[in-house]
């Protein structure tokens, strides 16, 4: 045998049989297009469950911080740690009346606060107008709330008298006026005003009777006169 | 496939140097038959994306060959009915032939290839290289190495079948 190309060729074609049936590929060409077609569907339908199981998961996830969030917002421990702004604490005694503020109550303590780095005199110390307001007396120096005979000092209004006192908060001067000052007032308490769903404002009632929150300071505050036994009694610490 | 009258006239036409091709390149009857088909199924699937469906159905050939080459062959199993062959004549007729076909079968796939593109399907050596996707040059050296190889084969079986 001596393999010249020709010979190759021949030997190659050597033997070629009849042609194909067309038909039987096209079949079988079908049918694997369809088990591609449905291997995709169903990778495709087994994405979209597993997305939707993940979707789930973090809606769930998401549904339960936002409960978290909104019950350690109705805890009053919780919401004083928070925010600091001392909506806290044990519900408020010596009330006059209890109004609709139920779910307002006094932080143990207050946190510290600057009475001037980042506040304006100008602006409203009550934004989120209520029937209701809760007084809460605090020591100037600790900061701690004020018990009396085992009770905090507290005042909660509602109604006019609560209006009266909103309104005298908002017509506090936005400059302090010098004045001389009795030295029984130099350390005395503080009041922190709850009213609606505001921060609470800081009173100040030493001299000049400053009052504040974050973002707002201004000065004289002129309470009614109702609110001046409460008022006697923190300052007498 | 939008136009399958096309795609079967396609088969009619090149279906028997495709399978023959398929045989020469498998070494065995039945596995050229699996490999066409596969091919062709290939084909049908991209017949209405492909511009040159005859060379897309040899390199699926030649690729599907040699990729059968590389993995073990799990679809064969032992039986004890031995399936007919098919065999004209002619190939009982010609020793030489059957001989070089032999021996053709014992080359390694990539070399096997090479030699049918090249001398059964008539390919240039430039069209062998794009249908296995390999440089020309390898292709050439390819080729003389499968060529010497079939004539020290030949030589050995001439001399052999003399002493």
């Amino acid at each position: 045998v001596s393999p010249s190309e020709d010979q190759l060729r021949a030997a190659l074609r050597d033997g070629e049989g009849p042609g194909i049936d067309a038909g039987r590929i096209v079949s079988r060409a079908k049918a694997r297009r369809r088990e591609r077609r449905t291997r995709l569907l169903a990778t495709a339908a087994a994405a979209v469950v597993v997305a939707g199981i993940g979707v789930g998961t973090g809606l769930v996830l998401a549904n339960g911080t936002t409960n978290n969030n909104t019950s350690n917002a109705g805890r009053p421990d919780s919401a004083s740690v928070a925010s600091g702004n001392g909506a806290g604490g044990a519900g408020g005694t010596g009330s006059q009346a209890s109004g609709s503020r139920a779910a307002a109550s006094c932080a143990q303590s207050l946190p510290p606060a600057s009475t001037a780095t980042g506040k304006s005199s100008v602006g409203s110390l009550v934004t989120h107008p209520s029937d209701s307001v809760l007084l809460c007396g605090y020591r100037n120096g600790t900061r701690q709330l004020l018990v009396r005979d085992g009770r905090p000092v507290t005042l909660s209004l509602s109604g006019t008298q609560a209006a009266q006192v909103v309104t005298a908060l908002e017509h506090a001067g936005e400059q302090a006026v010098p004045h001389n000052c009795p030295v029984t007032l130099e350390n005395a308490g503080l009041v922190a005003v709850h009213v609606g769903s505001d921060p609470p404002i800081t009173i100040d009632l030493g001299c000049g009777r400053t009052l504040y929150t974050d973002t707002v300071l201004k000065f004289g505050w002129q309470p009614p006169a109702f609110v001046e036994p409460f008022l006697s009694t923190v300052i007498a610490g | 496939v939008h136009d399958e009258a096309g795609f079967r006239a396609f088969v009619e036409t090149n279906g028997a140097t495709l399978l023959h091709a398929a045989r020469l390149l498998s070494g065995d009857h039945h596995r050229g038959e699996d490999l066409v088909q596969a091919a062709l199924t290939k084909v049908y699937l991209k017949w209405d994306r492909i511009d040159a469906p005859l060379a897309y159905a040899r390199r699926a050939l030649a690729t599907g060959a040699i990729d059968a080459s590389r993995r073990r062959w799990w679809g064969e199993r032992p039986t004890e009915i031995v399936p007919d062959t098919a065999a004209t004549d002619d190939m009982t007729s010609s020793d030489e032939r059957d001989e070089l076909r032999r021996m053709l079968g014992e080359l390694p796939a990539k070399e096997r290839a090479v030699i049918v593109l090249r001398y059964y399907c008539d390919q240039s050596e430039q069209e062998t290289a794009t249908t296995l996707g390999m440089p020309v040059g390898t292709v050439k050296s390819t080729c003389a190495r499968a060529l010497a190889r079939l004539r020290v084969e030949a030589a050995a079986t001439s001399g052999g079948g003399a002493a």
